[in-house]
């Protein structure tokens, strides 16, 4: 018997998985309501064209059978967009599909009518990012009980970074998810045969989402090795003299990745069902060589490595809400102080979940910290951390309320109703932050920051690749005379064509296309550090430095409207 | 006790956020209004006399400026650069705890008052005053590239290389934006240099001209006359009217070539030159170094007469420069 209760892993019951049921639900109902306020980034827009692609392949294979497999239909379906995988964005496109049918057949019903054409392709992103509240719940409850699984869930679903990414038809919020998925996948395999099935098709899905899944198994088989190394420390042999022992475990689990992940990965993918090796060499290295956007931090406007180290972490610093940061702070200490009392016992078969939540929580960060990673995408890129850093914030939560609470309460029950409402006091605030800046979570800045004005004032960036038109398509459709032109800056075609096709944007309204300033009456222009000499280039098309109208988030400008005078 | 101190440690947790808390209502709390801002613009136009000018600070509080359009504003990096020489008197607008108190003392405030959470300082400018403005007279001067001369105004500046006749250029630039829309599609040329599609240039040379800008210079918006000086060749500007006082310079590499964003692009290591005189007075040599920086030189003792400059580079394939050439007297 391990004497250390956060290596004594609690595998959830029914209670658990309802309650974590419950509360990703919630996220996902939330991430619904508020959708049709979530502007379309550039990068998204790409994905719905190719997301329309891959859904009418995989529509008419049925239908067509041979035909399909042609190498003309399989480029028609995903030689666009070719550089990612295509297990998202076929989801994207099938739920859009199922939803509102295909111009020639439109959809109808209730979810045609109660769900907008972005939200009906954002929807399964949403629905992962429930999943991701429902793992990271399960997985506080494994560590430390149901209020550490509670309050890692609220940590993690009131990250307005997060929440803000968790309503993108992209795959940032999704890899998060296959990510903690296998994570948790992992855990149970080293007991468990089934799981290590589970855990194998959980990193083809991870495979088939976003390229950082590559780094998962490298960190995870650093743990296997640990464990067998200390196994074999203990027992002073590598196989168990009963039943089965660690190395058992992995080697099903191994097993399981290369042959599972592998195939997974393959079939999801019909670009690589010819060429194979072709297309293969080209995704991997397409993001060996990803070029570099500028990203201003700190001050500086970083255009080419080295990156600063220290990135990630003080961009994170920033970003994460205060309850997170110093919840997490003693999540980190108590997880550390268990598992290093657990390496110093060797006499103990090793639990492995408090060393995966550590360990995850920090490769992510480590992979961006690297002076030659690209930075661009900003918290996102190393947003699969979270939910391992939410882990360890309800870790901490527990700690405080067996520190706070416990003398208080008398009863079982009425201490966990007490730590209930402790948690739920403490991610309020977050709570709040997170429907305050709702649809522009990318702006956020918590308080050490000092909110999105300190943020400006430490020069940090608060924009995110044109999303935020949004905000101010009311005002253009009011304003904007019939044929006017209109230059929209970083957002795209593809952005506004969708906005004209949910009815945000009126159908008038055109769309000049980029550096085209010169040549409109109206510009919009999204406040990034990098892009202002294309406001300069708006000054001097127009003969005037000041917008007519704009969006401010607490004082300060994420979008300018100008008027040719 | 040792329990009771750990116990104390725990509190720090919801002590952090309900810190953390307060800060944001009080950050909150110190937003102004779109509805101040317009309150004291408005305040602005109600007392503005011919030689004020307006500005705000801190810069990222830029809300204000939606309401500029009629206003003599003016871009201000921070009170500490503040450069208020064109101006009798400054309207400052303050945001988030800053105002004029910040500003070089030299200037004196005339009267605060307060519009929600915009402060309104009025600034009496003390210090040289600007008596004439190279930019703003850019029309009344001459401009020759090689002995050549630069004689064709195109409304912003002068150009010394047409591929076009000037009545074919300027039909060309009073096309309706439509038609110049379609021209620039048909004629998608990119621009390594400034990283976009570049512009429709009407028939006009892209770098053989002296025009009234507006560049990104050290990271920060300047109004200033953009050249691109050439190896071994000579860009002249004569200004006939410069009146009697101190020349000063302000002038810097653009930031489009002076940073290195990819290592592909030239990194710049040679000088640029100018040479600025009085008529018939001793030429003063400036190096401006291939670096990102906005730089101040002065003439140092006042003079009169016609001044002129002469541009030109070490750069083998030239660079760009935004430079703002004012005289200066006592106030």
């Amino acid at each position: 018997m391990n004497e250390n209760p956060l290596l004594q892993l609690r595998l959830p019951v029914w209670e658990d998985r309802c309650l974590a049921a419950i509360l990703g639900l919630i996220y996902v109902f939330c991430l619904v309501l508020h959708n049709d306020l979530v502007g379309i980034p550039r990068d998204e827009s790409m994905y719905l064209s190719a997301a329309d692609n891959a859904a009418n392949w995989w529509w008419g294979v049925p239908n067509s059978k041979v035909k399909s497999l042609s190498k003309a239909e399989i480029e028609k379906g995903f030689k666009y967009n070719h550089e990612h995988p295509v297990l998202m964005k076929t989801l994207f496109g099938v739920s859009h599909r199922a939803i509102h049918g295909t111009s020639a057949h439109p959809g109808q019903g209730f979810w045609a009518e109660h769900l907008s054409h972005i939200t009906a392709y954002r929807l399964p992103t949403m629905l992962l990012a429930g999943l991701s509240i429902y793992l990271t719940f399960l997985l506080g409850c494994m560590l430390k009980g149901r209020i550490a699984g509670l309050a890692a869930a609220l940590s993690l679903a009131t990250m307005p970074h997060v929440f803000f990414h968790s309503s993108l038809a992209c795959f940032d919020a999704p890899v998060t998810c296959m990510w903690l998925l296998i994570c948790y996948c992992f855990i149970r395999a080293t007991r468990s045969r089934a799981w290590a099935v589970a855990s194998g098709l959980a990193l083809g899905l991870g495979f088939s989402t976003k390229l950082n899944i590559f780094f998962v198994p490298f960190a995870l088989l650093m743990l296997a090795i640990f464990e067998c190394w200390r196994f074999k420390r203990r027992t002073g042999a590598w196989k168990a003299q009963e039943g089965h022992g660690p190395i058992f475990y992995y080697m099903w689990i191994g097993l399981c990745m290369l042959l599972l992940g592998a195939a997974v990965f393959f079939a999801h993918w019909p670009w690589l069902w010819r060429d194979m090796w072709e297309h293969l060499s080209f995704y991997v290295r397409f993001h060996a060589r990803h070029v570099h956007y500028p990203v201003d931090f700190l001050g500086k406007l970083y255009y080419k490595p080295p990156f600063p180290v220290y990135f990630p972490f003080v961009f994170s610093l920033f970003t994460v809400p205060v309850a997170t940061i110093s919840a997490g702070a003693v999540g980190l200490w108590v997880t550390l102080k268990a598992v290093k009392r657990d390496f110093c016992k060797p006499e103990s078969r090793l639990e492995i979940a408090p060393w995966v939540v550590l360990l995850n929580a920090f490769v992510p960060f480590l992979i961006i910290a690297m002076p030659h990673t690209p930075i661009f995408g900003g918290t996102k890129h190393w947003m699969p951390a979270m939910p391992f850093c939410a882990v360890l914030a309800g870790v901490g939560v527990a700690r405080c309320c067996e520190m706070l609470i416990a003398k208080m309460a008398s009863h079982k029950r009425i201490y966990a109703l007490l730590a209930a409402v402790f948690a739920l006091l403490l991610f309020a605030p977050a709570a709040y932050e997170t429907a305050h800046y709702g649809a522009h979570g990318a702006a956020y800045f918590n308080a050490l920051a000092g909110g999105a004005p300190g943020a400006a004032k430490l020069r940090m960036p608060r924009n995110f690749w044109g999303y935020s038109t949004i905000a101010e398509l009311p005002l253009l459709n009011r304003m904007v005379q019939p044929g006017e032109l209109v230059f929209w800056h970083k957002a795209t075609r593809g952005s506004i064509d969708a906005y004209k096709r949910d009815h945000l944007l009126r159908g008038d309204i055109t769309y000049t296309g980029d550096w085209t300033e010169a040549y409109s009456q109206w510009a919009v222009y999204h406040d990034q550090r990098e892009k202002w000499p294309e406001e300069l280039d708006i000054w001097r098309s127009y003969g005037t430095d000041w917008p007519v109208a704009g969006y401010f988030l607490d004082g300060v400008q994420l979008m300018g409207i100008y008027h040719r005078p | 006790m040792k329990i009771i101190s750990r116990r104390l440690l725990y509190l720090l947790v919801p002590l952090s956020v309900l810190i953390a808390f307060g800060f944001q209502t009080h950050m909150r709390a110190s937003v102004p209004s779109r509805a101040d801002w317009f309150a004291a613009t408005e305040a602005i136009r109600a007392a503005l006399q011919p030689e004020d000018g307006v500005t705000w600070t801190p810069y990222y509080a830029g809300e204000g400026r939606l309401f500029f359009e009629d206003l003599p504003a003016f871009h201000m990096e921070s009170p500490e650069k503040a450069d208020f020489s064109a101006y009798k008197r400054v309207w400052l607008l303050g945001a988030f705890g800053e105002n004029a108190d910040a500003l070089p003392k030299i200037h004196s405030l005339v009267e605060r008052k307060t519009f929600g959470r915009v402060t309104l300082d009025l600034v009496q400018v003390g210090g040289e005053q600007t008596v004439g403005s190279l930019r703003q007279g850019l029309e009344k001067t001459s401009v020759s590239y090689n002995q050549k001369s630069c004689d064709f105004w195109d409304g912003s500046g002068w150009n010394c290389k047409l591929r076009r006749s000037p009545d074919q250029v300027l039909a060309c630039l009073e096309a309706p934006i439509e038609e110049q829309l379609r021209e620039f599609e048909r004629n998608r040329q990119y621009d390594p240099v400034h990283q976009r599609l570049a512009p429709l240039d009407c028939g006009r040379d892209r770098k053989l001209h002296v025009s009234r800008d507006t560049r990104i210079v050290d990271d920060f918006p300047r109004r200033c006359v953009w050249i691109a000086p050439q190896k071994n060749k000579v860009m002249r500007i004569d200004w006939p009217e410069a009146p009697a006082g101190e020349w000063v310079l302000d002038a810097g590499l653009t930031d489009a070539v002076s940073v290195r964003r990819s290592s592909k692009q030239r990194r710049l290591t040679e000088k640029t030159w100018v040479t600025i005189a009085r008529e018939g007075g001793e030429p003063q040599k400036i190096a401006i170094e291939p670096e990102q920086a906005w730089k101040r030189w002065r003439g140092g003792t006042p003079g009169q007469g016609p001044l002129i400059m002469e541009w030109t580079t070490d750069e083998p394939e030239g660079t760009e420069v935004c430079f703002d050439l004012t005289v200066r007297a006592p106030r």
